[in-house]
């Protein structure tokens, strides 16, 4: 048989009841399509204005007495990382967190669990880490393994897979997501079941916070899918303005979900859906983006960029991306930030000054910075000096 | 171009047409693509701006090959329903965002036979670990269709996969290339499963039922 006899076989096969399957997606697309809310105009044009709001705010904050007051405090010496002092009289060492829960930390040596007291206990020689969603158990990996471990170190199951990172337990608990190789996978709870999803690219996926099992992730072409896992169902898409994202963030109340997606001339954007995969906002910043986090009681999120020789911790209210405010600036490159538990207080990694800064949310003055991170979580020197990434904040009581 | 203004296809269905399909379907190949894209880009900029009957027209161009395609790959007329379903319902979902220079059909059909090839890979997953009983009644009574041509009966023999690069070459006209970025493959991975699935087809076609 040859191929064009094949085409007209093929194209001449009837599935069952064509003209009714027709007519039924008819009715179905046709009150979807009346049920949905299409993009509105004003997003389109509120990008210069917001991009214009945050030139105005951080050049506000730079100049206002909170601001003035934290980053007077940094001695700017010029010149690489190595000769950034940080925030003056910082404590030489992590003695307590300022708010309840404990801190996840992955160090080129291994992963740690600061307690509030500031105890610090070494898991293993992982790479990276996720919390379980109580606390009570931390995902690990390192080169070319998954495990599950308890906060003691316990080592409850292992699973061999390739090239293993950027594992996130889902909120219910009952599911870890990772990416292996090129592909992303879902493993149980337990350890078992694990199995690939699709193929992704180098980003973390994140789990949406319910107990839904829904993560969005950035697939091989860039394109973010958010996909109902236990039935791999698509729930939906987006590339454009979305596409080969440096990372997702979901809010805690699922309700958003945070595209950051660098773009070429030194610039990146902020993409904001809604739940149902409706772009609500988008923002275009100068900079390099760093980091990104929502906050756990509502739509602000926590931004790093970086600026030239120069690194800034932004807050925005994803819902309008207008409110940004400069809570922090200082010379050098910022690591990441994490919320606390409680959302009162950022926990901001400062790199180049070996520190780490809880900065209160709330008013930007209050500043606790702690040295010598580096050598805190690798006494024996054996992590080749890496400063420490944290990998969540969890968890109190 | 269809008339403007139909809010309800089964009213025209009912006027123009009799049983069987409401037209062939055409090929997605490049050259039926460079014809259909201006009316296409049309139809979604409409759709985008609110006009039903620029939906529908872009349903009613896509629909069929979307419906045949799932269904040659699944072979269950209910999941290739829900499965083109859905890909338009994600279509809707994401109309606003979608590049209007770019061609609908390749990126319904990535969506649609990706689809399909989970579905028939989960429904064979399911018959391997378990429901045997079931599994046998089920074999008694393959679909509701009375009949099944010789070529639906052959692909049906093949794998999810191989049935999907065949669907994907022979009635939606893709080339090797296209189905390889649709699939997220290897360009020669797709050449090999065309070649296997071809010449697997061609033996069962062969041996007759």
């Amino acid at each position: 048989m040859n191929e064009r006899r094949l085409k007209q076989l093929l194209v001449a096969t009837t599935p069952p009841d064509e003209m009714g399957a027709q007519r039924r997606g008819w009715r179905v697309v046709r009150k979807a399509y009346a049920e949905r809310e299409p993009t509105p105009w004003p997003i389109r044009h509120r990008r210069p204005l917001a991009a214009a709001a945050i030139g105005v705010a951080v050049l506000a904050a730079a100049v206002t007495p909170p601001g003035r007051a934290v980053i007077s405090g940094v001695r700017d010496a010029v010149g690489t990382e190595k000769v950034v002092v940080g925030v003056p009289r910082a404590k030489p060492a992590l003695f307590k967190l300022p708010a309840a829960g404990r801190v996840l930390v992955a160090a080129p040596g291994g992963v740690w669990v600061v307690s509030a007291d500031g105890a610090r206990r070494r898991l293993g020689a992982y790479e990276e880490a996720t919390w379980s969603p109580r606390g009570l158990f931390v995902g690990v990996s390192k080169r070319h393994q998954l495990a599950a471990v308890t906060p003691r170190g316990q080592v409850r199951w292992t699973l061999s897979r390739p090239n293993v990172r950027a594992p996130r337990w889902s909120p219910s608990g009952f599911r870890v997501a990772y990416l292996s190789g090129r592909n992303i996978r879902i493993v149980a709870g337990d350890g078992t079941n694990d199995a690939r999803l699709d193929s992704a690219q180098n980003v973390a996926p994140v789990w949406k916070p319910d107990e839904e099992h829904v993560l969005a992730y950035a697939d091989r072409n860039g394109t973010v899918n958010v996909v109902a896992t236990d039935d791999e169902q698509t729930l939906w898409t987006a590339a454009g303005v979305a596409s080969s994202p440096s990372q997702l963030e979901w809010s805690a109340d699922a309700q958003r979900l945070v595209v950051v997606r660098k773009l070429t001339g030194g610039r990146f954007a902020l993409v904001v859906f809604d739940g149902d995969g409706r772009r609500r906002q988008t923002l275009e910043l100068p900079g390099v983006p760093v980091d990104a986090a929502f906050s756990p009681s509502d739509h602000r999120i926590a931004l790093i960029r970086r600026l030239g020789p120069r690194s800034e911790l932004l807050v925005l209210e994803a819902d309008t991306l207008r409110r940004q405010s400069l809570v922090f600036s200082g010379l050098g490159r910022f690591s990441d930030v994490a919320w606390s538990p409680g959302g009162r207080w950022f926990l901001l990694g400062w790199r180049s000054a070996d520190q780490w800064l809880f900065i209160r949310s709330a008013d930007v003055s209050k500043v606790s910075a702690f040295s010598s991170l580096t050598a805190q979580f690798d006494p024996g020197k054996t992590g080749g000096g890496g400063f420490p990434r944290v990998e969540g904040w969890c968890c109190p009581g | 171009m269809r008339p403007r203004g139909i809010s309800d296809l089964s009213e025209t269905d009912a006027r123009t047409s009799g049983d069987g399909p409401l037209r062939r379907g055409r090929a997605y190949s490049k050259r039926a693509m460079a014809g259909l894209q201006g009316d296409e880009r049309a139809w979604v900029r409409g759709a985008q701006a609110g006009s039903l009957s620029d939906l529908e027209s872009l349903f009613r161009e896509h629909w069929p090959r979307a419906y045949r395609a799932a269904y040659l790959v699944v072979h269950d007329g209910a999941a290739a329903e829900d499965i083109a379903q859905e890909a338009f319902m994600a279509a809707i979902r994401t109309l606003d965002r979608f590049d209007r220079r770019r061609p609908f059909g390749p990126w319904l059909h990535r969506i649609v036979v990706n689809r399909a090839i989970d579905w028939a890979r989960a429904r064979s997953l399911r018959a391997e670990v378990g429901d045997g009983p079931l599994a046998a009644v089920a074999e008694g009574n393959p679909t509701s269709e009375p009949f099944s041509p010789p070529i639906v009966a052959a692909l049906r023999e093949l794998s999810p996969d191989h049935r999907a690069v065949i669907v994907l070459r022979h009635l939606l006209e893709y080339t090797p290339g296209e189905i390889a970025d649709l699939l997220d493959l290897p360009r020669g991975t797709v050449n090999s499963r065309l070649r296997r699935g071809l010449d697997e087809l061609a033996d069962l076609l062969e041996a007759g039922p």
